[in-house]
């Protein structure tokens, strides 16, 4: 059996009258990516703060590496790596005092030029923080967090603000880190993230896990296999375009004004139905888009709201 | 202590290479001592000065010495002179008013020293010594010397009526055992160096703290392993490195600029380290009290404005209206500069020098102490 590196049981965490964490209970497996998905304020970095030792608990109890930690003391930071969710650095240091400062922290450390290498700062290490893209901090931001070689990697919405390569580039980063032996528990609200880095997916909403599993069987918890969006035109055949437009077929329709939303096991005969209702009561049907389901709709299935809203 | 130094270290090299920091801190106060020092100094010129002196008979004056001393006087030679007598029917109230600055130097014509007049004509006779008490204010000395004239004036003329009867001035010092004149330099110096600790105690510590809380700096080096003491005496020390500089700058700009030799007493130096142990400590409790560095930006100008002005840094503010008096007594840099301009002067410092900027300290790391976390957690 693969060794739990931290277990959280019964994790409550309250601001004046909004409940932040209502007791959560989750573990993380040495080497396994773990990604807490949720929407802002689901109380995803309360969670993960609580557990870098920068807020303290209502109640609840965390083991780390089999021991149950009442404190978050200076041991447990030796081994944890932390990247909060924006960090401005101090902007007048350049990128390798930044670095060479956060390794002198820490009671073993990595050399600094090859974290310079791994992360991809080598050309930029002379260089102001101020002076740094939105990456390139966000890469300095990974690297002070694994300056200190940690067992485990906390990682709050590592690529928020990011654009699409920049992006790419991180989740790479990411991925290398979780191949050479680190456990990774990050918190995101893009499921393509946690779809694509996470060995198990930890879901989020309102303080609460509302669901868990890994990214497979969540998805595969809908029961569908396919899901069908669309948006019609009635050409002034009839006046209101309703949700009982497809009573007649067996398909499970969802409705946003004009656009229509299908889930379905069956695609082939789905569509072939919508088309048949098409011609039979005259209206156009454009902008069709076919999908795999994923886990924006396992959280819309679950609360019926999107992971952005 | 290895992680103290490099924290240290991160905290000094990011403040420094602000240029607003060394500037405020360093560059300014020796630029402003060298402007007010260079304005101001020559405001004591004789030119520009309107002097009091008091006079006290010890015994009225008769004859011919009282005929030649209101002769000198009302003469056309002095009467552009911005010269006022005042007589004091006491010698105490005249010295007090001395102490006070009330007069520029105090002139006692002692008993006996109507027998001047016979002096014309029993040459050996034995005439007690005018007395002459000032202070080491600028002014005061001035009022001496100028005085000093008038006695000159009054020997030749008194020579014409009769010759061999020099008059001679038996000249004390009040208040000070240093023969050297009290100079607005050596007024400034110590607002200056406060000035200086103000700057990093009013705008550098707490703009500080408010952008590293605000940025989640302060949070990121909470998540290693360091400690909040260790902490806490890095962000302090890498202030006070700062000061130092500063101070040996300042130090260097007074011994060019032939600042009172007392400025190098152990008890000069000490106070001015107890001064910036202080007016830091106040730092961290005004650091507790931002929010955000918009509110930082508008509370410490605020303070640091009505403390440079009513903290007795460049003008005497005991005697300000009772609206504003109630910061100079409230504010604990009154007491420090005043403290330090005693020991400049010679005198021993007050209980109260000591007593209410203490009250200041304990008070300000109590409340810093208790609000520290949730600062740098950024929960306050």
């Amino acid at each position: 059996m693969e060794e739990v590196v931290v277990k959280v049981n019964n994790l409550k965490k309250q601001y004046k009258d909004v409940k932040a964490v209502d007791d959560v209970s989750f573990y993380v497996k040495k080497k396994e990516i773990v990604a807490i998905l949720g929407p802002n304020g689901a109380g995803k970095t309360t969670t993960l703060e609580i557990l870098e030792g920068l807020r303290k608990r209502d109640e609840g109890e965390i083991y780390y590496f089999g021991e149950k930690a009442d404190q978050i003391d200076s041991n447990i930071k030796e081994k944890i790596g932390v990247q909060l969710q924006s960090t401005v650095f101090f902007q007048n240091l350049t990128v390798i005092e930044t670095l060479r400062a956060f390794a002198g922290l820490y009671q073993k450390s990595l050399e600094v030029e090859k974290v310079l290498t791994d992360f991809n700062l080598e050309e930029k290490k002379r260089s102001r923080i101020s002076k740094l893209s939105g990456g390139q901090l966000q890469r300095l931001a990974l690297a002070t967090a694994v300056i200190n070689d940690p067992e485990i990697l906390f990682l709050d919405e590592p690529t928020t603000g990011l654009d699409p390569q920049a992006r790419r580039n991180t989740w790479q980063i990411i991925s290398n880190l979780r191949n050479s032996g680190k456990t990774i528990i990050l918190t995101t609200h893009y499921m393509e993230e946690a779809e694509f880095l996470a060995d198990r997916v930890y879901i989020f909403d309102q303080g609460k896990i509302i669901a868990e599993g890994s990214v497979s069987e969540l998805i595969n918890s809908l029961g569908m296999n396919s899901i069908i969006s669309f948006k019609i035109n009635s050409n002034g055949n009839f006046d209101d375009i309703s949700e009982k437009l497809f009573d007649e077929i067996d398909l499970k329709v969802s409705k946003n004004e004009n656009f229509y939303r299908i889930e379905t096991v069956d695609l082939e005969n789905a569509l072939l139905k919508i088309f048949e209702e098409a011609r039979t009561k005259k209206f156009d049907i454009s902008d069709m888009i076919i999908r795999k389901p994923n886990l924006e709709d396992v959280f819309l299935k679950l609360t019926g709201k999107r992971l952005r809203d | 202590m290895k992680k103290i130094i490099n924290l240290t270290k991160i905290f000094f090299i990011n403040s420094s290479r602000e240029f607003a920091v060394p500037f405020w801190t360093i560059i300014f106060p020796s630029l402003f001592f060298l402007l007010f020092t260079s304005i101001f100094e020559n405001i004591g010129n004789v030119e520009n000065m309107d002097f009091k002196i008091g006079v006290y008979y010890e015994q009225s004056l008769r004859g011919i010495a009282k005929d030649t001393f209101d002769e000198v006087f009302s003469s056309s030679q002095f009467s552009n002179t911005p010269f006022t007598m005042i007589e004091y029917d006491s010698f105490e109230k005249g010295l007090d008013n001395l102490k006070k600055s009330k007069i520029n130097a105090l002139v006692v014509f002692p008993e006996n020293f109507n027998l001047l007049n016979v002096k014309f004509f029993i040459k050996d006779l034995e005439v007690p010594k005018l007395k002459v008490y000032y202070t080491n204010e600028n002014s005061s000395v001035y009022a001496k010397n100028i005085f000093g004239v008038f006695i000159d004036e009054i020997n030749t003329r008194m020579s014409t009526k009769g010759a061999g009867v020099p008059l001679t001035v038996k000249e004390e010092i009040i208040g000070m055992d240093s023969s050297q004149p009290y100079r607005y330099r050596d007024y400034l110096f110590p607002a200056i160096i406060l000035m200086s600790v103000l700057t990093v105690a009013v705008f550098n510590m707490p703009f500080d703290f408010s952008f590293n809380v605000e940025k989640g700096i302060f949070k990121k080096l909470s998540s290693s392993p360091i400690k909040g003491g260790e902490f806490f005496v890095s962000f302090l020390l890498s202030h006070i490195i700062l000061l130092i500089m500063s101070l040996i700058v300042l130090y260097i700009e007074a011994y060019l600029f032939n600042v009172s030799t007392n400025i190098y007493k152990p008890s000069f130096i000490g106070y001015t380290f107890f001064s910036i142990m202080i007016i830091l400590s106040v730092g961290l409790f005004l650091s507790s009290l931002y929010k955000n560095m918009g509110a930082a930006g508008a509370i410490s100008q605020l303070i640091y404005q009505a403390t440079i002005f009513l903290s007795g840094f460049y003008f005497d503010v005991t005697n300000s209206p009772w609206i504003i008096r109630w910061y100079v007594y409230f504010n604990p840099v009154t007491y420090l500069v005043d403290g330090m301009r005693k020991i400049m002067l010679g005198s021993s410092i007050s209980l109260i020098n000591i007593l209410v900027p203490v009250i200041w300290m304990i008070s300000s790391i109590l409340i810093f102490s208790l609000t520290f976390k949730g600062m740098v957690y950024n929960e306050k």
